[in-house]
Parts: structure tokens; sequence; C-alpha cells
């Protein structure tokens, strides 16, 4: 159906002018959201990972998150891994590799944390591949504590305030994939990693 | 008057009684109600819950009254970051659509993640029709897909398929036989799935939302299914309901704060994922196309009618989980794509009442659905108004329909009304054991197949007014009526 016809029949309906709508008031009340957000927001974000079954590795510094990386793919046994090239400092045991869907361990820096759902916000552009936090079995994410926002909402409306540098793909990650669909019972790792790891470092 | 009704009445009745004769299904059905009410209870602890519905509502609405300019702003913005948007005013147009996407981009196999519009619009068949195959990559939507069902709950497709149920199911496929455990059976899903990812040409999704201010269309999976149909195919179609925009991307946290909670019990889902148009130059994967078919199918007739508000629903399935109806009949009694209350409401003004004249009567009108309902819509009082419109349409059982009339007359004709009061006893004695009617014939048996009846009162109130005690105050019943000719009164002395 051709668009104006297809907007006319919705706009007949309603018996609209056509006249742009006055923005609805913020949402919920700023008292409300205030209500559901954390106080202490490290404290309630590692909470909620252990909530989700995330391993957490707080470290002090980035330096301490690179080693403790590695002694964990040498641990394992991970014989790939794919991350993007700012991630991808020389040393680790195994290979790099640039598909994801050969990747066994999967890296990605957050660009926020969420305190009180436990989640790592990922932009998805350039070198930071959807797949690397998606296609391998296991997945570990680097975490500046500075970046712990309360809430959902704090990384929308941080999103929404730049709304041109919005990538293709911003995905937010609690957890891991996880199912309930035979017979109630939970699952995890259905098409996305069974394992997630939280590198959470301190002096960033 | 009752010819559209008698037979699919009876289809229906007999869907019903599949479902209660079923134990497996029953007690499916219990314990989904109550695992779902015990997680929702803790959200309500931890949140200003009736804070947080109302602002879910409000978005809701403000969006839905100004469809128009957010279906427009959307489209715009979708198109600024080189996706494609198609406005389907009919199943028809869109299946048409997609159909033909598939044949120009050669797109053999084709994955899905979950949709509820494209079980709507009856889309795999039209894709089926190219020649593709077509594979669902929730895993309920997967089960469901092997069985050639239908969806047996918004949420959770499959919650109705047991464990060995499935073990059989995936032993077939698998050519030897599974385990019946339900983490191997996961896993064996995933490999199939996988596989399947890997090589797809086209993706479909529905969309939970998408944000006009942005062109952003948002997914909410647990599984990863959503994640995996937007990043590997080349193509990426997303089916959606014209009416699922919120205004901008801060519009989103109530309803992304309440729809993981009411779906499926956690505070939030495993993934959230935002697309603004395909991949951009210089991204690492993400599909080159992006097609957004924005589907009317009927939504647009309910804008400006009694029952506009339908369209602020989000699909959270709160009221199936809640609905004492639902918990006893299951999902496939509904006959169509939205089961529960919600169904009961939208399938008869999406395809029209005589299609499914019998759902808003599948209610018991407790309200339920409307006191949980996350966009705060008054499902139960549209059942309600629905039952009127079936019976003003002449769409009643003619039993029923009978029922209603007798009593219309009886009311308007006092002497009638004494009459059928003093008859109604010793009539309604004959089937009675003790006090109650269990069993009754002819049009009384539609009321007692499901239902307990008392035997009215030996003594009827009308004629205990009358014989109260002298100083009680109060006026007769009817007392305005004896000047002008006192037929009532006449009836009532009369009576033994």
């Amino acid at each position: 159906m051709r668009r104006a016809a297809f907007l006319e029949r919705i706009r007949a309906q309603l018996r609209r002018s056509g006249d742009p709508p006055v923005p609805p008031a913020p949402h919920p009340s700023p008292e409300a959201r205030s209500r559901a957000a954390a106080d202490a927001p490290v404290a309630r974000f590692r909470e909620r990972l252990k909530e989700l079954e995330v391993t957490l590795f707080p470290v002090a510094s980035r330096e301490a998150a690179r080693r403790s990386v590695g002694a964990l793919v040498e641990e394992r046994g991970w014989a790939t891994t794919c991350a993007p090239a700012s991630l991808r400092w020389p040393g680790l045991p195994g290979a790099w590799v640039d598909e994801s869907r050969e990747a066994q361990f999967g890296l990605a820096e957050a660009r926020w944390a969420l305190a009180e759902t436990g989640t790592v916000v990922l932009d998805n552009r350039g070198e930071a591949a959807r797949g690397h936090s998606l296609l391998p079995a296991a997945s570990g994410f680097l975490v500046a504590e500075s970046r712990i926002l309360p809430r959902l909402g704090d990384a929308l409306r941080r999103l929404a305030a730049a709304p041109d540098d919005l990538p293709a793909c911003v995905s937010f990650v609690s957890g891991p994939s996880n199912t309930a669909d035979i017979s109630g019972v939970r699952c995890v790792g259905v098409h996305g990693p069974a394992e997630v790891f939280v590198w959470l470092i301190a002096g960033e | 008057m009752a010819a559209v009704s008698s037979a699919s009445r009876k289809a229906f009745d007999a869907r019903v009684a599949r479902t209660l004769g079923d134990p497996g299904l029953q007690e499916v059905l219990r314990s989904g109600q109550d695992y779902m009410q015990d997680l929702c209870e803790a959200a309500r602890e931890e949140l200003d819950w009736p804070a947080w519905l109302d602002a879910v509502g409000e978005v809701r609405r403000h969006t839905v009254a100004h469809l128009d300019h957010y279906v427009e702003q959307f489209a715009h913005n979708v198109e600024m970051h080189g996706g494609v948007v198609f406005c389907a005013a009919d199943a028809a147009e869109a299946r048409e659509y997609v159909a033909e996407l598939a044949r120009r981009t050669s797109s053999r196999l084709i994955v899905k993640s979950k949709s509820m519009v494209s079980e709507e619009i009856a889309l795999n068949p039209a894709l089926e029709a190219t020649g593709a195959e077509v594979v669902e990559t929730d895993l309920g939507e997967f089960i469901i897909q092997l069985c050639g069902e239908r969806p047996f709950h918004i949420v959770g497709p499959a919650i109705h398929k047991s464990l060995e149920q499935i073990r059989a199911l995936f032993s077939t496929l698998a050519g030897e036989e599974l385990p019946p455990d339900p983490a191997a059976l996961t896993q064996f899903a995933r490999r199939q799935l996988r596989e399947k990812f890997l090589s797809a040409d086209m993706g479909i999704t529905g969309a939970n939302f998408g944000v006009a201010d942005t062109g952003t269309i948002v997914l909410v999976t647990n599984e990863g299914n959503g994640r995996m149909t937007t990043t590997l195919p080349r193509t990426h179609v997303v089916v959606m309901g014209v009416e699922r925009l919120v205004p901008d991307l801060e519009g989103l946290e109530p309803l992304l704060t309440v729809l993981p909670w009411q779906g499926v019990g956690q505070r939030i889902t495993s993934y959230i994922t935002a697309i603004t148009g395909p991949r951009r130059e210089g991204d690492a994967d993400g599909p080159d196309e992006l097609h957004v078919v924005l589907v009317d199918n009927g939504r647009s007739a309910i804008l400006g009618s009694a029952y506009q508000d339908i369209l602020h629903c989000i699909r959270c399935g709160a009221c199936l989980d809640v609905c004492p109806v639902y918990r006893q009949i299951g999902g496939h009694a509904y006959d169509s794509t939205y089961s529960g209350p919600i169904g009961a409401v939208l399938s008869p003004l999406l395809e029209g009442l005589p299609r499914h004249a019998e759902l808003p009567f599948a209610s018991s009108l407790c309200g339920a659905c409307s006191e949980v309902c996350s966009a705060r819509i008054p499902l139960a009082e549209h059942l309600y108004g629905l039952r009127r419109d079936a019976v003003a349409q002449g769409l009643g059982s003619t039993a029923w329909r009978a029922g209603f009339d007798g009593f219309a007359t009886a009311t308007e004709h006092p002497s009638l009304f004494g009459l059928a009061e003093r008859a109604a006893r010793p009539l309604l004695r004959l089937f009675a054991h003790g006090e109650t009617v269990r069993r009754g014939l002819g049009p009384l048996a539609a009321w007692t197949h499901t239902r307990d009846l008392r035997l009215p009162e030996p003594r009827a109130f009308r004629r205990l007014w009358r014989q109260r005690p002298p100083g009680q105050g109060g006026r007769d019943p009817g007392g305005e009526r004896k000047a002008g000719g006192g037929r009532d009164e006449r009836g009532g002395r009369s009576a033994p």
C-alpha cells in the first residue's frame, strides 16, 4: 500500500489534524525512578552478576585484567579467541582469530554497565563485531568501574543525547543465553554463550 | 441468527474439552501460572510497581493516540539509516512483500526469531511457496514448528509439550535416542540451529518496539536467537504491528522495565538488542539490507473505537498467567494467534466477531487481567463490551439468547415475572440434589454444564418485603406503579 494512503487511514480513524504531538512527560516520575535506582552501584552490580551466574574477576588495572584473561584462557585451554583489535594484546595463550564463528572465547569492551540488572552495554561497530559476544560458547567483558550506571534508563538517556552517534547495533547483555522452553527447566547456552565472565577494573 | 455460531461453538467446546480431558496439560497450566505469579511478587516488592505500570500505559496511550505522526517519523528515520520500510495494509500485502524479497535475494534458507505478527499473517507457508526452507529458531517455536502446531502461549509457545514429547520429537530428528534431559536436548537444538544460522540467507524477526525518534528496532530475548538472526544472514526483515512504537529511546525505559518481569519473571532478559539500520561502512558484521514491514491488518480499524486501548498492549503475556479461564482451557482452545484475555479481545477485533464469537464469553469477567495488565488496559470491560456487540449482532447461542429474551420479557411484564418466580423452584427441583441443580436439560444445561445453580429461596424477596413487620421503613417495591394499575400487586397477593 502507498505510504500516504496508509498514514491517511490511521489519521482519519484517529480524527487527528496531523499536528505534531506534544512529547509526553518524563516517564515514570523521577521519584519512582530514583527509588528503583541503586544506592551503591558497584556493590549492586557485583551482587547482580552473582545472581546471573556470571563469573566476576575484580582487578586493579587494565594490565591486571590482561594477565587475568590470559590465565583463564590458559586454564580453560581455549585455542581460539576473537576480539576487536584494541583488545588483541600480544602474548595471549592460544590464537586470535578474525571469525567469531571459529572462536571458543570472545572478548568485548563494555561501553557502560547497569547496576540494577547486572547488564553490560555493548556498542557493536567497526571492529567490535556483534559476533564477538554472541558466537563463542564463552564470553568475556571488560568493565571499567566508572562506567557503571544505576539502571537501564540512564544508558537510554545517554544514547538519546547523541542520536548521530548511535551504532547500527547496541546490545544489552545480562548473563548467559538461556531458555526454559523445555518443561520449564532453565538451561544455559541455547544460541549464545553458556558462560559469561566480567573483569571489573577498579582503576578506570 | 445462530447459524454462524452453532458449528463454531461446537468446535470451540470440543477444543476446550480436549484440554480439560488432558491431566498432563492441566498440571502444566496450573504449575505454569503459579510459578509466574510467584516470580512477579518479587517485582512488586522491589519497584514502585503502580508507577511503572502507569508510565507504560501513558507512553503507549500517547503513541497510539498520535500514531500517524509516529509511524511517519519512524519510517523516515529507518530510511535515514539505510533501511527500507514497507506499509502493508493487510496480511496478504505483507506476505507478498516478504516472499518477493526472498525471491529477489535468492534466499533459500530463512531463519526466524519469534514473531507473533508473522504467525498472525501466516508468513511461513508463503515463504515456503517460494521454495525456501523456513526455520523457527526460538526453542519453543522450533518445537511447535516440528509438531505443526500453533503457539500455546504468546510468551512460551511450547509450554504444553512434556519433556518426553520433546525428547521423542528431537530423537526422530537426530535419528538416535536422546536422553530425557532438558540440558542435553537444548544442546541438541543449539547444534541443529547453529548450522542453520551460519548458512541462512535471510533473517526474519518481529519487533518488541520501534523507536520513532531514531528508527531503532528493539528485540527482547533470552536465548540469543534474536541476535543471531540480526547478525548472520545478509538480509534482515522485521515484521511488526504498526502500533508497536514509542516516541523516543527514553520512552523505552518503562516498557523494558515491566516487560521482562511480566513475561518471564526476570529483572531483565539476557539480551536486549537495539538495531538502527543495516550494518554501517566499516562494521565487522551485520546484515547488508534491513527491511521493516509495518503491518496494519485490521489495527487501524480499531483506532477511534471504544477498543482503541487494546493497541496499547506490549504482549507481555501477564493476562494469560492470571486468567482462571486460560488456566483451564489453555492456548489452543482460542483457535487464534493470540490467546488468553488479550486474544479474546484482540482476535475478534482483528478478524471480526463472527469468526471469534465464542472468545469474549470465554471469560469469568473476574477482572484479574485488567488488574495485572502492563499497559493498564481494561481487558475485562472490553470482554464485556464485545459480549454486548456479539448479542447485538445476533451471534449468541440460541438457548442463551432465548434465556435473555425471556428474562427481558418477564421483567417488562410484572405478572409474568411473578409467575416465573413461583414456578422456578418447583420446576428446577426436578433436576436438583438438595438445594443445588447440577445437571439441567435443554437450555438449562448450557448453564449447569459448567456451573452449579442454587435453587431459588422458597419465598421470593418481593414476598418477604411485603410481609415485613410493621414499622420497618421503606417503600413497597413497585409502590409507584400501584396507583397506576397495580398489576404486580395483584400478582403478589395471589402468591401461595
